[in-house]
């Protein structure tokens, strides 16, 4: 229990940081995605990988090789008490909604959509891999850039640091579209492919996991730690610190401070906590305000 | 704007942005890892069969079946499954009803989460930092925004999406809707008040922003 609640999910050295065990177990890892059954059994071995377990949906034999590369990106990297934790934030003006508004604004972002779906319900990278490649933006960029930006650059960086593909691959394949000027991509088909990824966007995948005994019970006073870690977290930094009441419990979720950084799905109970506006924000509270928050036990301590 | 335009003989250059997509999606195809097919269509999906319609039809049954608004609140995952909608985003659903003394809305401080099977994608406006920002530090503000002045009697509830439970506001049946049948109902539930950023539309103002 103590343990529990002095956890801090800190990035150990290159070593403890855990890849996939299937790339632990043999180096660079081979797995072929078509087969439901073989894309299963992969599954079981990509231990720490949150992926889809709705089946298959790749014709392809895809190299992983070991995440050095991604890992050492994620031990360079101290700043994520970063610009996409915007909870109480002042200053971004008023709220501007548009009439009317199309899905997507652009070909492009029409495009980045369907890339990001093919390729991590393909198991390339996991959710909370994807949302922690987003937070490692620059944070000038991130806050100039429009969201399917966002998209572009956490796909990019997620490819690359899995080897599935190589920065200079694509700076080179940048330089030959724009010297063609007709940039035009090539076409490629695969009927099974476009099937199971609509399949998957009806079906989803599954965060949760074989339930734990829950440490808090509805009603209970908690405290939101005080934690300030490097890499990934969900515990948004306005609630810090914070007192509120158990809610109710919500279930065993997987960990998103672990699985974005290669350490396992380390599953935990996730609670609705709620807070009273006023001991958020203080004085310049709204009156007659609750925030609810969902949070993972271990982001939480007894009040 | 994405493609290159051909004004005279001198096309324009095309985007950054938008050649980088191109370069991405060039290179994947190049090494047999994603299809033309399977990303267009996946998108298409999203543009024409899962938006705030999905989320309006299930309002709508709330709203006349009192068992299934039950089942709703309950267990809104299930209950929203029984009209036939899941999926990504969409696994862990909470669907929260607003009330004469309470008034729901839903935001994602952190990201963008938001429960793409019964609303779709999301706006840009609930993407943005103003938003994200401002929601749960002066949601009566940012409510004001959107035309809805909340009695200070009525208490608001803010729901930050911070885990992977994913939140659909019911909204408040409007008044002299009782003889209606339940596709005219779900005319008047907007994507707006689903995320509790605004009331469901009374009989006589048009559908929008749905």
């Amino acid at each position: 229990m103590l343990d529990q609640l002095t956890w801090t999910p800190e990035i150990g050295p290159a070593e403890m940081l855990s890849p996939p065990n299937m790339i632990r177990n043999g180096g660079a890892g081979r797995a072929c995605l078509r087969k439901p059954d073989i894309f299963s059994h992969q599954l079981e071995t990509i231990a720490h990988s949150r992926v889809l377990r709705v089946g298959c949906v790749c014709d392809t034999q895809v190299s992983f090789k070991p995440l050095t590369a991604a890992l050492q990106a994620v031990r360079g990297v101290r700043k994520m008490n970063g610009v996409h934790d915007l909870g109480g934030m002042h200053g971004f003006g008023s709220v501007q909604a548009e009439r009317d508004e199309p899905v997507f604004h652009r070909p492009w972002e029409r495009k980045v959509f369907g890339i990001m779906v093919a390729t991590m319900a393909q198991g390339m990278y996991n959710v909370d891999e994807f949302r922690f490649g987003i937070e490692q933006m620059d944070p000038v960029h991130y806050l100039e850039s429009s969201y399917y930006e966002h998209w572009l650059e956490t796909v990019q960086k997620n490819l690359i640091d899995k080897g599935l593909i190589k920065r200079p691959e694509l700076e080179a394949k940048l330089r030959g579209l724009k010297k063609s000027g007709s940039a035009v991509v090539p076409k490629r088909r695969d009927p099974a492919l476009a099937e199971r990824l609509i399949e998957i966007a009806h079906k989803g995948d599954d965060y949760m996991r074989e339930p734990l005994a829950p440490h808090f019970a509805a009603g209970d006073r908690v405290r939101a730690r005080n934690i300030n870690p490097p890499t990934h977290t969900r515990l948004p930094r306005y609630v810090r610190g914070k007192t509120g009441v158990i809610e109710r419990v919500r279930g065993t979720f997987v960990t998103p401070d672990t699985n974005a950084i290669g350490k396992g799905e380390q599953p935990q109970p996730v609670y609705s906590v709620r807070f009273n506006a006023k001991d958020l924000w203080g004085e310049q509270a709204e009156g007659n305000e609750v925030v609810y928050i969902d949070m993972w036990e271990k982001y939480l301590e007894p009040a | 704007m994405d493609k290159g335009s051909t004004h005279g003989h001198h096309p324009q250059p095309l985007p950054d942005v938008a050649l980088r997509v191109k370069a991405l999606e060039a290179l994947l195809i190049d090494k047999g890892l994603i299809a033309t097919d399977a990303v267009d269509k996946v998108a298409e999906a999203y543009e024409k069969d899962i938006g705030p319609l999905n989320g309006a039809k299930v309002v709508a049954r709330a709203w006349v079946d009192p068992a299934y608004k039950g089942r709703l609140l309950k267990d809104a995952t299930a209950a929203i499954a029984e009209l036939g909608f899941s999926g990504m985003q969409g696994e862990h659903m909470v669907v929260v009803e607003n009330t004469d003394k309470v008034h729901n809305m839903v935001v994602c401080t952190l990201c963008s989460c938001y429960p793409w099977p019964v609303l779709g994608l999301p706006p840009v406006w609930y993407k943005a930092p103003a938003y994200r920002s401002r929601a749960v530090i002066e949601p009566r503000a940012v409510l004001r925004e959107f035309g809805l002045e909340l009695d200070d009697t009525r208490e608001i509830r803010v729901w930050d999406s911070s885990a992977e439970l994913r939140y659909m506001v019911l909204p408040r049946r409007p008044a002299g809707t009782g003889g209606m049948s339940e596709q005219r109902l779900a005319k008047l539930v907007t994507r707006e008040s689903m995320i509790g950023v605004a009331e469901a539309n009374t009989p006589g103002k048009a559908r929008k922003g749905a």
